[in-house]
């Protein structure tokens, strides 16, 4: 091939990729946007203006190979403020945080009574040792219930500052 | 004509090769570091001049570290004042506060070349007459400056631009971290949870956890436990449904795990609280016993069952009444 020749075969790749550049960018412009009526992921974020979470929804891993849905909510410096999951055995809450405690100050659903380890993890496994109900936990680490536990017995609200009732 | 068809080609060619090698950058980077065993908390700021930018403009940075809340606890600035460096670098230390998520923020800049337009007028009012020189506009990157995890280049776009104020601000980078119980503060909880036990307690634990309860054998043993610990903000915290922490029974070692409870707000705790939860967590790992009966591991034997004679009584439903009554001495029934 001629050096002319060569210049004219790069010119010419040249002008195509131009044309069909320019081709796709109208082709772009005129195609409808696609509004989706179902999103799927496993996360969402909400960022604030200064680049902060303050909510998440996600499936978040149970650290046993699975993964849970949890919702939090944030406050301005980054404290879960919110949280609303279900837990490995399938149980519901919604947990606040407060200035004292980081989690679970005030708790709607199921509660979760015994630390150690021997919750019921599967709904084959009977839960009997939780609860449902509201449980409040004061500045000075008193709580306050109301609820039912899963025995079948009635938690009651403390009757006074220094008693628990059930 | 050939050599002209070369010409414009080669020229387009070494437009793009320059356009892409060409070094004009800033760079910035921002890491934060805690020392597991000490506990202090280090941020390192550093704003870098590439070989291009060196004597045309100066270094700066401003570094401040934030706690979860949001308040500053330790800022600084630092400079290249001679521009012989090529850099400048803010290092900040101290000791932090277990459970707070620390935020370090570098915010990197130039300092542009000053101009005197007018040397000899000594009567003209600096503000009004002198300006700054900023060959690769890095001015541009003012009007909405970005931040960037950890580091981030700013290629100076130019062209030359002149700007009234001699310090240029690019953006920011930014890196965080938790700050979590080292040992050693583990081991001082552990001691004073020793330390206050009553003797009462102290006592009825002799009586029911036998034959091998001895004061030094129990906390011996809290001692040498592993400790899994989940502050606020960590990844993959467990279900923890607002407690505080929770030992696993039917696992090798039964290692505690310290849930965000644990950790204290700004307000603090109740007194002797983190005390009486470990002692009451120590009391699992030692025993290996539940805390209520649970049908489906009959023979294990159970806090409220155990310590019924010495005066425990669940009336709240969890686990918490336990912690409750260590922390007042283990009394006796009513």
């Amino acid at each position: 091939m001629s050096r002319q020749n060569f210049y004219t075969v790069v010119l010419c790749v040249i002008l195509s990729v131009i044309a069909s550049t320019a081709a796709n960018l109208v082709i772009d412009r005129r195609r409808e946007p696609i509004s989706a009526d179902v999103v799927r992921a496993k996360s969402v974020e909400l960022i604030d203006a200064q680049g902060r979470i303050r909510g998440i929804f996600e499936l978040a891993k149970d650290g046993n190979g699975g993964v849970l849905p949890h919702l939090v909510m944030r406050d301005v410096d980054g404290r879960d403020s919110i949280e609303m999951g279900v837990n490995g055995r399938g149980d519901g809450a919604l947990e606040f945080a407060s200035d004292h405690w980081n989690e679970g100050a005030v708790i709607l659903g199921h509660l979760q009574n015994v630390d150690d380890g021997t919750e019921s993890k599967s709904k084959k496994v009977e839960d009997r040792s939780g609860a449902w109900g509201l449980r409040v936990r004061s500045i000075n680490n008193r709580f306050t219930s109301v609820g039912f536990l899963n025995s079948g017995e009635p938690i009651a609200p403390l009757s006074n500052a220094n008693q628990h009732v059930r | 004509m050939k050599s002209f068809r070369l010409a414009i080609v080669l020229s387009a060619v070494m437009s793009c090769l320059c356009q892409v090698s060409a070094a004009q950058n800033i760079i910035g980077s921002t890491t934060l570091d805690i020392d597991p065993n000490s506990g202090n908390v280090t941020a390192t700021c550093e704003t870098d001049l590439d070989a291009t930018l060196q004597g045309t403009y100066q270094a700066l940075v401003s570094c401040s570290v934030m706690d979860t809340d949001g308040n500053v606890v330790a800022s600084g600035t630092a400079g290249d004042p001679d521009g012989e460096q090529g850099y400048a670098q803010a290092v900040l230390t101290f000791l932090g506060i277990p459970g707070t998520t620390y935020t370090a923020r570098g915010h990197h800049g130039a300092i542009a070349i000053f101009i005197d337009d007018n040397p000899d007028d000594y009567t003209k009012n600096v503000y009004d007459y002198n300006y700054y020189y900023d060959p690769y506009n890095f001015s541009s990157f003012e009007g909405a400056p970005i931040e960037y995890p950890v580091y981030n280049d700013w290629y100076g776009p130019g062209p030359t631009q002149t700007v009234k104020l001699p310090s240029i601000h690019v953006g920011s980078t930014t890196d965080n971290k938790i700050r979590y119980y080292t040992q050693s503060e583990l081991q001082a909880l552990i001691a004073n949870a020793q330390a206050i036990l009553s003797p009462h307690c102290d006592a009825v634990f002799a009586q029911v956890i036998v034959p091998t309860y001895t004061n030094a054998n129990f906390f011996n043993s809290l001692r040498v436990t592993a400790f899994l610990q989940y502050p606020p903000g960590a990844p993959n915290i467990p279900e923890s449904d607002g407690r505080d922490a929770d030992t696993q029974v039917d696992q090798p070692g039964r290692p505690i795990e310290l849930f965000p409870n644990f950790y204290p707000t700004k307000y603090g705790f109740p007194a002797g609280f983190q005390e009486s939860v470990l002692t009451h967590e120590g009391v699992h790992h030692y025993t290996g016993w539940l805390d209520f009966h649970d049908p489906n591991n009959p023979l294990t034997p159970d806090f409220q069952t155990q310590f019924y004679s010495s005066g425990y009584r669940n009336t709240s439903g969890g686990s918490g009444d336990f912690s409750t009554w260590i922390t007042a001495g283990c009394p006796a029934a009513p």
